[in-house]
């Protein structure tokens, strides 16, 4: 099994009820996790979890984060970006992230965002393991509302 | 293992290529390590007993190694053979600038392997896994 790229579906409702926040510096620390060939998540993933979660040197539990930047319009598509994420001198191996919010805790604590599949496992051997998130803009920004 | 049991804790200072391309690390606390290819593996060798009047056996070391830039000023915690044969020493920097080393790099990995005896660190690889975007449609539908 493997997981699948997609937008979770509950963040499509989180967002109509106001759970996201999206604001630069003072909304929400959004986290990236990174997960075994073995996970399943996908558009059905409503929250962060342990299970199937890689371990390796220098990945700590939960991810990283970064400051995200604030929602911006191109036009009429709403986008935010995020700094790559990376893990420096990194020995592991992972097939999969998971984008969600660390900061809520209720209705559903560590909600998802969207998960990210890396087409087969992705290794690191003491360099650098990175994220790399295409260019923010109406068209290419990594997550958008169109 | 046992280079785990000899250089826990210690920090190493010096990494010298010898005559016969066995490698010894010099440890800030004067405790040293050669390692050596031994049937295809890097092991490390028996510890030398030196008998009174008679000198160290001990290979005079020659050619100070880029390995050395690696381990310069990291303490040993721990090594282990990684799946693929290969051995892994798993360093941390020193204290006194641990904070600002810690935070950009943790811990590091030094991974060692062997081409005709000669024993190198294995480059550092690194994964770029470039994302596409997601997007929640509403205009694509004519909305």
């Amino acid at each position: 099994m493997a997981s699948t790229t997609a937008i979770c579906s509950s963040f499509k409702t989180d967002l109509m009820v106001g759970i996201h926040d999206f604001t630069n510096s003072t909304g929400h620390a959004f986290y990236w996790a990174l997960y075994t060939s073995t996970a399943t998540n996908g558009a059905a993933t409503t929250a962060y979890s342990a299970t199937n979660e890689i371990s390796g040197t220098n990945y700590v539990a939960k991810g990283t984060t970064g400051a995200n930047t604030t929602p911006t319009l191109d036009s009429t598509t709403a986008y935010t970006d995020w700094p790559d994420p990376t893990w420096s001198s990194a020995s592991f191996t992972a097939a999969s992230t998971l984008l969600y919010n660390d900061t809520v805790t209720t209705p559903t604590a560590d909600p998802s965002v969207a998960v990210w599949d890396f087409g087969g496992d992705q290794t690191a051997s003491g360099g650098d393991f990175v994220l790399q998130l295409p260019t923010p803009n109406g068209t290419t920004g990594i997550l958008r509302l169109a | 293992m046992q280079i785990t049991d000899t250089l826990n804790g210690h920090t190493v200072e010096d990494v010298r290529r010898n005559a016969d391309n066995s490698v010894t690390l010099y440890c800030t606390s004067g405790r040293t390590l050669e390692l050596y290819v031994s049937n295809g593996f890097i092991e490390v060798k028996p510890p030398r007993i030196i008998l009174p009047d008679q000198p160290d056996p001990a290979p005079a070391p020659s050619e100070r190694m880029r390995l050395r830039e690696a381990f310069l000023g990291m303490m040993v915690n721990y090594a282990y053979h990684n799946d693929s044969g290969y051995l892994v020493i798993v360093c941390e920097p020193l204290r006194h600038d641990r904070d600002m080393y810690a935070k950009a790099h943790g811990h590091r990995e030094i991974t060692l392997t062997h081409s005709n005896g000669v024993i190198d660190e294995l480059p550092p690889v690194s994964a770029i896994i470039g994302l596409p975007s997601l997007a929640i449609l509403g205009d694509a539908y004519g909305l």
